[in-house]
């Protein structure tokens, strides 16, 4: 539908009563609203998230006439006459709901993104239901994602409120009198705000004046971009601008590792999701609308998904100098003689997929001037960083750029690229305005860095007592369309290859290949935590061959005080391989649990 | 836009006017966790539309008893229906579907109405319904008709139900009839929770009166087809036959052998044709032990 079309039936206005946290609101709504925006942005009462926007991960959660209701899906006009309980109505910094002070004291709160729409949710369980089973409530928080705790603090803190607020006293976590802060519970510093609702995420910071921010991405893996016409975008009523690869008045590329990316694509694009535009505008809703409008002309041209078919000389360049962006070569004693003296070999291929971080907080930023200043308010792991990158876009001293990081919405390394801080310090540099951008979970899917996908092929060779005499890893990792952390990475991996074993004889070849498929950067582990499928199963198997158990074949071949790793470096103090084996092996019941 | 217009609706013939003015531009809402989602994704349709929202019309909510029928209103929400004594005690295939549906948070806005005729042939209240033998009371400008609830589905996400025309009100089930008659669900899935089924089962018996023998038995499995599946042959199979694992077996192998299932991210359709043996006896099992029948070898 073109817009002039829109134009001719423009969205009627009309008012809504309903009670929000016991007060009587009326709110002017567009007939198309959805209950979250009037809670975010017409009453401000931003405690409540928006992480999916399909109803799908429950941080958007507030209590509808008691019930738990996905408010990102709930159109604003059937709240009429209702009642909605929202985190601000939940307790204050001095009389905090029975699950606020649990939430706390037991370390149920990390990034605190989740914690307002599982806090209503429990709420209203444990109004239903006062005295529940773990069980129950593990069913009852079925609707709310949490990525940080891994549930168990949170079922917990739910069943201390319950007895709290059934009159009992809960056991609380105690520390012995005297013992230092070091393996102490304690109540996280930023945990107040989160169990408030009053941390304020980039997307719950608003300023005066603002412009929202919205990507125009390409669709396809491997193009050409022939032309960007803006012309349909900039005609609707209320689109500022729309900033391309051209505009930018400094520096083109960047990268943590290697500079290979466009801070916005102007040539070619290497990846489907890879930004080529950004749409300036009034509202967040309008941005999103204006990018259907820009017209961006493409020649396809043919792409390459799998790195070991891109490593070979005739394959799609995804980079003029070549698709393997890292070859790193570990080599320790000899390997052919660590071969010729075992009695076991093993050997396995393995694979392993691209992963998203998935954090619930999706990618939000702000910029502002402040002064001469311009500052990025915003998600990060890296603030540092990106102030560098951004000074180097704009061309600008360091000294007049400043990146605060927001409370973030966790990140386990995915946070920590230059993913959108740039767009909007380019929104403010170039329109004198605030400029925010907030990303949808879709955008966040198909644009943010991901897990490395490998291709792992592994041999191992043992004496027939189980000791490893050779160890030999061929390591392929997908990196996608641009470096991010990909050298580092697949470093890591090759240094990690054999885990906590010990072995005199490595041979490790590791990749980093670029593909035209998303950026592989940084994630929980970096290179390390795929090693372990690989290894692992390995060592079962020449333990099986040998006659040991599981533990057995590990204990020969850990790692300890004067073992040297793959690269050499000779393990003096704090090697706790060995321990944790023995821990781990006391809590088996039976020597047929060894393995 | 995503909608034009949004009306909440007070009563059956100001819907009806409403639709008859709108003259197809006008569809019915309830809860709309699948509506409001599709229209969010694509701002800006070319026809907007105009949403009625049908959950606080009176006549379409609630849980009645009358007679050996239970009542069901179209507008009357899942968790309303999950958590119901009457339905899980008389109509328990319905009750297990219910309860599977979503997350708390989508159970409490989704309606039973909304689940059928959005015409997904898994959805988790579908299944039991058309086990069950459910009718759905369909009214429009033209009159009132009663319909099977089989006999809804067109297509996958097609029903025979036009939402801009017309509206189911009410859903009507026949007892489970104890001591003889008993209904159960089984379903598998990748995930314990807040996910759609690889396969769901639903099954409803009856037996004889001194209770050896299988009466009449409906199975129903989905996705396995682009509606909701019955397994007539096994259906017929096992009806007049006596109560043991061999009639169990027997009947769950003839609906595997004639179901049809696609291959999808959730399940692959070999896979799901397996299972539909394994699943139709499950549900077959816990049916029975509802009438405390344990079935001979």
């Amino acid at each position: 539908m073109l817009w002039s079309n829109w134009i001719e039936c423009p969205m009627n206005e009309t008012t809504i009563t309903f009670s929000v946290n016991n007060v009587t609101r009326t709110v002017a709504v567009s007939e198309d609203a959805l209950l979250l925006e009037i809670l975010r942005d017409d009453l401000k009462l931003t405690g409540t998230k928006e992480g999916c926007g399909n109803g799908e991960c429950g941080a958007c959660t507030v209590l509808i006439d008691g019930q738990p209701v996905a408010s990102c899906i709930y159109p604003a006009k059937a709240i009429h006459g209702r009642s909605v309980e929202t985190i601000e109505g939940l307790g204050g910094q001095n009389r905090l709901h029975p699950l606020q002070s649990w939430f706390l004291k037991l370390g149920a709160i990390q990034c605190g993104f989740c914690t307002p729409g599982l806090l209503m949710t429990c709420k209203s369980f444990l109004d239903r239901n006062p005295n529940p089973t773990p069980e129950d409530v593990k069913e009852a928080i079925t609707g709310n994602l949490c990525r940080c705790t891994g549930y168990t603090k949170i079922v917990k803190a739910v069943l201390s409120a319950a007895a709290e607020l059934r009159g009992e006293t809960p056991d609380a976590p105690q520390d012995p009198p005297g013992c230092p802060p070091v393996g102490r519970s304690l109540i996280r510093v930023d945990g107040l705000p989160k169990v408030l609702g009053t941390a304020k995420f980039a997307a719950d910071i608003s300023r005066a004046d603002m412009l929202h921010a919205a990507m125009v991405v390409s669709p396809y893996p491997h193009a050409r971009i022939l032309s960007i016409d803006p012309g349909a975008a900039l005609a609707m009523s209320g689109v500022h601008s729309v900033i391309t690869g051209h505009d930018i008045p400094g520096e083109i590329l960047y990268g943590v590792n290697v500079r290979d990316q466009p801070f916005l694509a102007r040539e070619v694009v290497r990846y489907a999701g890879e930004p080529v535009a950004i749409v300036v505008a009034e509202t967040r809703r309008l941005a999103r609308l204006a990018v259907k409008e820009v017209q961006v002309t493409y020649q396809e041209l043919p792409a390459v998904f799998d790195p070991r078919v891109a490593m070979s000389p005739d394959a799609v360049k995804v980079h003029d100098n070549g698709n393997v962006l890292l070859y790193r070569k570990m080599r320790k004693g000899n390997i052919d003689k660590g071969f010729a003296e075992a009695d076991v070999v093993v050997e396995r291929s393995f694979t392993t997929q691209s992963v998203d971080h998935a954090y619930i907080e999706p990618e939000a930023a702000l910029a502002y001037w402040d002064g001469d200043m311009l500052v990025v308010e915003c998600c990060s792991q890296g603030p540092h960083y990106l102030r560098h990158e951004i000074a180097r876009m704009l061309k600008s001293p360091i000294s007049r750029i400043r990146v605060i990081q927001a409370t973030t919405g966790a990140g386990f390394g995915g946070k920590i690229d230059l993913l959108l801080q740039h767009f909007v310090a380019l929104g403010t540099y170039l329109t004198g305005r605030p400029v925010k951008m907030v990303w949808s979970r879709e955008e966040s899917l198909r644009t943010s860095t991901k897990r490395h996908a490998f291709y792992l092929q592994y041999t191992f060779g043992a004496t027939g007592d189980g000791r490893l005499t050779a160890a030999k890893a061929e390591i392929i990792g997908n990196t996608g369309a641009y470096a991010s952390f990909g050298p580092a990475v697949l470093t890591r991996s090759a240094t990690m290859a054999l885990g906590p074993y010990d072995c005199p004889n490595v041979w490790v070849d590791s990749y980093a290949v670029y593909t035209n498929t998303p950026i592989a950067g940084a994630m929980r582990g970096f290179g390390a935590p795929q090693m372990s499928p690989c290894h692992e199963p390995l060592m079962d198997e020449i333990g099986r061959k040998c006659g040991l158990s599981a533990v057995e074949v590990r204990r020969i071949n850990m790692v300890r005080p004067g073992s040297s790793t793959v690269t050499q470096q000779v393990l003096e103090t704090g090697v706790g391989a060995l321990e944790t084996l023995e821990r781990v092996s006391s809590y088996l019941p039976s020597r047929e649990m060894e393995g | 836009m995503r909608w034009q217009n949004y009306h909440v609706m007070s009563s059956v013939p100001e819907l009806l006017e409403s639709l008859g003015q709108l003259d197809g531009r006008g569809r019915v809402v309830a809860g709309g966790t699948d509506l409001i989602v599709r229209l969010k994704e694509t701002d800006m349709p070319s026809q907007p539309l105009t949403l009625l929202d049908v959950t606080r019309i009176d006549a379409m909510r609630g849980i009645k008893h009358i007679g050996d029928e239970i009542h069901i209103g179209a507008a009357t929400s899942i968790s309303e229906i999950s958590t119901s004594r009457l339905v899980g005690l008389r109509a328990r295939a319905l009750a297990q579907g219910a309860g599977w549906l979503g997350s708390p948070q989508i159970r409490t806005v989704a309606t039973i109405g909304g689940n059928v005729v959005n015409a997904l042939p898994a959805a988790d209240t579908s299944v039991p319904l058309v086990a069950l033998g459910a009718h759905a009371r369909i009214v429009s400008a033209r009159g009132e008709r009663t319909l099977p609830v089989e006999d809804l589905f067109r297509s996958v996400g097609e029903s025979v139900i036009d939402p801009t025309r017309e509206v189911v009100t009410y859903f009507i089930i026949k007892t489970d009839a104890a001591p003889c008659g008993a209904s159960a669900m089984t379903r598998m899935a990748k995930r314990k929770a807040f996910t759609l089924p690889v396969l769901s089962v639903a099954v409803r018996i009856e037996l004889d009166i001194p209770g050896d023998r299988f009466r009449a038995v409906r199975i129903v499995a989905a996705p396995v087809a682009p509606v909701p599946w019955r397994a007539k042959r096994a259906e017929e199979a096992i009806s007049g036959r006596e109560i043991s694992i061999r009639s169990i077996r027997e009947a769950a192998a003839l609906a595997s052998e004639d179901a049809k299932p696609g291959s999808s991210l959730r399940g692959g359709a070999a896979y799901r044709k397996d299972m539909v043996a394994v699943l139709v006896r499950r549900a077959l099992l816990d049916a029975l032990e509802q009438l405390d029948r344990v079935p001979h070898e």
